[in-house]
């Protein structure tokens, strides 16, 4: 029998994400592709605009345009995940959300007193960067907490 | 919250994935009930107690409860 799971660790996260829903699986796989395509959007246009590769113009609008659209596009995909999902896997995506967030308000607060005091000198990117770490501990420890 | 939803669930012989079918919820959501380490919502509590054709007292109780 499947009962009574007390997994710890990544085999717990890893449960998490194969119980998802059929619809919940749908959303996140539409989510993560629009994901997908903003990071390459993203990319490629950083690339050509600071290669200079694309002088002006309308190349130039669509390389500001298509990345933004798409990061719409992807925050909007990502609300209807939130939105449709099993109300398990919603609690833990907040909190990790909640977590996340609250790891990028400390960061840029604290590194801009750092850098006031010249002390360092960090990348906004750096400060996404903890997000998203934050963000997926808090998804490991959500997961873990509730297998 | 302390719930009977093992005992019921073990009275029709369904596993957890039969059960989170039913609902429609993931079978994550399913254990975590049972085990007591989630509270379900209001609507989803109803919609336990309308499968098993019982009250939702009569299937999730305080801790102070009997």
């Amino acid at each position: 029998m499947e009962e009574a799971h007390t997994e710890s660790s990544w085999r717990s996260y890893l449960n998490h994400c194969r119980s998802m829903t059929e619809r919940d699986r749908r959303n996140a796989r539409i989510a993560n592709w629009v994901l997908a395509a903003w990071a390459l959007a993203f990319l490629s246009a950083t690339y050509a605009l600071r290669r200079d590769l694309i002088d002006g113009g309308a190349l130039a609008v669509t390389a500001v345009v298509v990345p933004t659209a798409l990061g719409i596009f992807a925050a909007l995909a990502f609300g209807r995940f939130l939105r449709q999902a099993d109300e398990l896997h919603r609690k833990i995506q907040l909190q990790a959300l909640a977590l996340g967030f609250g790891a990028g308000f400390v960061t840029t607060f604290t590194v801009s007193l750092l850098e006031a005091a010249g002390w360092v000198v960090i990348d906004t990117g750096d400060v996404f960067l903890v997000m998203a770490i934050f963000y997926l501990f808090g998804m490991w420890l959500g997961a873990r907490r509730y297998a | 919250m302390k719930n009977r939803l093992k005992v019921l669930r073990a009275e029709r012989d369904w596993t957890q994935a039969r059960l989170a079918d039913e609902l429609e919820v993931s079978r994550q959501t399913v254990n975590a009930i049972e085990t007591g380490k989630y509270d379900p919502s209001l609507p989803l509590a109803f919609r336990i107690a309308g499968l098993f054709g019982q009250s939702i007292e009569e299937i999730f109780h305080s801790d102070g409860e009997r």
